[in-house]
This record gives C-alpha cells, structure tokens and sequence, in this order.
C-alpha cells in the first residue's frame, strides 16, 4: 500500500507468540480513517489473533508476547504510557455473540458513556439516541429503552453492543464475526449498519463468510498460517488475487 | 431498506441505458448521413466508434465484479447476465453504424461513370428509418421490462427483414439492367445487411429480455441471423 496515504493505525512487523509456539509472522497492514477492510483466512490462520492485539485483547492471557509497532495517531498503543481504558475507548469491540449486560438497552449503551467524566442527564439522553441511531438499531428499540436488553432480539442485541462501542466515540471499530450467530436477515440488517458506519469509522471486521467481506468491505487481507499472504481492494482480491494461495482459498478450494 | 447489490444494479443498469442512447444516436446519424452523402458525419462517426467499445468495455468489467462481489442468484443473476450479454449485441450494432459511414465515404468517392439509384437510396433511407425505430423500442422495452414490448420488437424486426428482401431484389435488377451501377450497388447491399442485422440484433436483446423476466432461453425470429 502506498505510504502517502493517510493511515488511521499502522502495523509494523507484527509477531505474536502464545507461549513458545509464535501465531503471527511479521504482519505490516495498515488501515485508513474510513471504510472496512476485511480480515479472512481459514481457522488458525491468525486473523482473529491479529485483530485482538490490536486493542491489547492479549494482554490478560498469561505466556502472550507481542512484538511490533501499533502506531495510532503516531503513538505506539502498547508503550506504556498508553491508557488501556482510553485505547478501548478509542478502539472499541464487537464479538461474535452479542454481549449485553443484564440490564436497560438505555444502560446498556450509557455503559460506557459514565465510565468517564461525568455528564448531564439531558446529554447523557443524547448520546444514547445518536449511538443507538448510528448502530441502525433505534427505531426498534426507542420505545422500550427501559426493558432489559436480553429480551431483544439476537439481530438486536448485537446492534445494542455495536451502540454501546460506539456510544464512547471511538475511531475504530474492531468486529470479531459480528453475525455468524445470526440469521440472513437480522445479518443483512447489521450489515446495512456497519455500511453506514463506514463513512466515519474505521472498521477492521473477521468474517468467515466470504460473501460479507465481498459484499462490504473496501479492503481484504487474507491470512493464512499466521502470515499476512495477500491485501489489496476487494475487487481485487475476488476477481484477480495475485497469490495462489487466495485464489485457492475464495474459490472455496481450501479452508 | 435497499441491498448494496440494488445499488451497484441500478449503476449497471444507467451505464447500459446510457450506452444504448449512444448507440441509438449513432445508427440515427449513419443513416441520416448515408441519406444525405454526408462525409463528414460518416468520418466523425469513425473516429468515435472507440468510444462506444470503451463504455462496453466498463459494464463488462462492473458485471464480472457484481457477479465476483455479489455471487447474486435467481433474478439478480439474470439481470446482470442479460446485461453482459446485451451489451456485445449492443457494441456490434455500434461496429454497423460504423461500417455503414465507411459504405456512405466509398459511394461517395466512386470514380467517374459510376451512377447512383436515388429510387434504391430512398428505400433504403426508409428502411434505415424502420431499423433504427425497431432500435429504439429495444431500449424502451428494456425499460418497461416486459415481455409483450419485447415480443413487439421481434415483429418489427421480421418487418424490416421482409422489406430487406424486396430492396435487395430491386438493387440486383439495377445491376443487372446498368453494370455503372455495380459499384454503387455493392455497397448498396451490404448497407441493407448492415440495417437488417441492426434490427435482427433488437431482436436478440429482447429474447434476452424475455430471459430476464421468464428465465426462459427464447427465439423470438427463429433464422433471422444472416446478412440476407
């Protein structure tokens, strides 16, 4: 990728070790301000590795060793002078099954918004709205705010979390196969979201299912054995990847 | 809520009427200069028959990308199948326009000696007229998406075949009765295959439009895809 280009979070010679045996080699991608870049490969291939270092996902499982630079806004997000509840802030988290806490939708997303400083009721009020709007997810929720967010939807609910990350106005939004525990339509609805999303964020999304990355990213890498094996724009890698290696793997021929 | 594959489909879909506008302009201007022995027009249509080969060019390109990106299925699939295939037809109806010009240059740089049929020109303005009227029905059937218009232009399309044969007859007595009117009426001939080909190939865009809303692979004309 060219370096003029503005890039929101740099990776450079990334290796990740759990314990003795290394899981990443020497990965260098880098991410732009806005729009999606994919990460796919088979399972065990690194990807979902690679995207949790880039929020320290790691750091609380013993015997991990990272090595490389993260460079955000030109700071290296694992010096120490990083703030880790800042970092998530700022490079928020959707998994695989929808996470909400047992309590309001409202709760839910003002979560993360009373964490940090203090704010009135009345802007409190305001940022839930825009981040359950921003999520896609508003008009079904914005009558019961008050009930318990387990009592949504699977679709739903994973919309809540995406609000809640949102909510704490990050930069980046990391998405670890945010609907392969959902159905075609409530993932077609998530999918619609994280479109619109893609005009301010910088969405970094792992998918298994290869349509979704065709169908919403800009950007694809694939992995395959802890190695970065090819990047390029989606059309790209879909129609004329470079590697065999993914024109094996799109084509459904390995994984 | 639209799907991004809506979106990318109405793209497609703008490019593909945009070029068939084109190509409907240009088939309009060789005959229109073929009627008037108009050079210069027949030249500028030459010079610019690259321009309809690129626009082809992209919509192949963006069909192989929705079918990479979208793997659509059923009717999806159909659209942008119809498309890829309409869209050669629509480029080779592009090459014909072309090649009537260069018919409208040579006549009109014959040596001396040589006579034109201004009775034959005017049939085949006619029919020119007929061909390029089948031409635009294509495009709007496409719009209209629907098999009776498409049916439609299968018939006026026989009708322009029909009147091809009576011109063609016409032109070959000519030359058999006045041999300084066999150059001209060569390429008399081949301008009256280049139109009945211009409206044989309306023809097999609306069996692809019959494709597109049926799944049904038709021949509308069964034979017509000849020169004669």
């Amino acid at each position: 990728m060219a370096e003029k280009e503005n890039y929101l979070l740099t990776t450079k010679n990334v290796n990740l070790f759990y314990g003795k045996k290394q899981a990443l080699f020497d990965i260098n991608l880098s991410f732009p301000k806005n729009g999606i870049t994919a990460l796919i490969g088979p399972s065990g291939s690194g990807k979902t590795t690679y995207l949790r270092s880039l929020n320290r996902m790691h750091d609380l499982t013993p015997g991990v060793k990272v090595e490389g630079k993260f460079l955000f806004h030109n700071n290296d997000i694992y010096s120490d002078n990083f703030d880790l509840v800042d970092l998530r802030k700022r490079i928020g988290m959707v998994f695989q099954q929808p996470t909400p806490f047992p309590f309001s939708v409202y709760d839910n997303v003002a979560f993360g918004l009373r964490l940090g400083k203090k704010i009135s009721k009345h802007q409190l009020d305001e940022d839930v709205e825009k981040a359950l709007r921003q999520a896609g997810v508003w008009n079904e929720v914005k009558d019961r705010l008050g009930a318990n967010a387990l009592g949504l939807s699977g679709g739903q609910q994973q919309r809540v979390s995406v609000a809640r990350v949102l909510a704490t106005k990050p930069d980046i939004l990391l998405l670890d196969e945010p609907t392969s525990a959902l159905d075609p339509i409530s993932s077609r609805v998530v999918e619609d979201s994280l479109l619109d999303l893609k005009k301010e964020y910088c969405l970094i999304i792992v998918t298994h299912n290869m349509q979704q990355a065709a169908r919403i990213s800009q950007t694809t890498a694939f992995f395959n054995d802890g190695r970065l094996i090819e990047v390029g724009k989606t059309r790209e890698i879909f129609l004329n990847p470079k590697e065999e290696e993914t024109q094996d793997y799109v084509s459904g021929k390995f994984g | 809520m639209s799907r991004i594959f809506d979106i990318e489909m109405e793209d497609l879909d703008d490019q593909f009427r945009s070029m068939g506008k084109m190509v409907a302009r240009t088939i309009d201007k060789s005959v229109v200069g073929f009627m008037a022995h108009d050079t210069k027009t027949a030249e500028e249509i030459i010079d610019r028959d690259h321009e309809i080969n690129e626009r082809e060019a992209a919509i192949e390109k963006k069909t192989f990308e929705m079918i990479a990106l979208y793997q659509p299925v059923t009717t999806d699939l159909r659209e942008v199948v119809t498309i890829l295939k309409a869209v050669s037809v629509l480029e080779r109806m592009g090459d014909y326009a072309r090649d009537i010009a260069y018919s409208t240059i040579r006549i009109h740089h014959r040596e001396n000696g040589d006579r034109r049929m201004p009775e034959i020109e005017r049939k085949i303005s006619e029919m020119g007229l007929m061909a390029t009227r089948t031409f635009d029905e294509i495009l709007d059937a496409y719009v209209s998406d629907s098999i009776d218009d498409a049916q439609k232009v299968a018939d006026h399309s026989e009708e322009v075949s029909r009147l091809s044969a009576t011109i063609r007859k016409d032109i070959l007595t000519s030359m058999k009765g006045d041999v300084d009117t066999i150059d001209a009426g060569a390429d008399y001939l081949v301008v009256v295959g280049y139109l009945k080909r211009t409206a044989d190939h309306a023809t097999d865009i609306a069996e692809w439009l019959v494709y597109k809303r049926s799944g049904k692979i038709v021949e509308l004309n069964p034979g017509s895809s000849s020169f004669i």
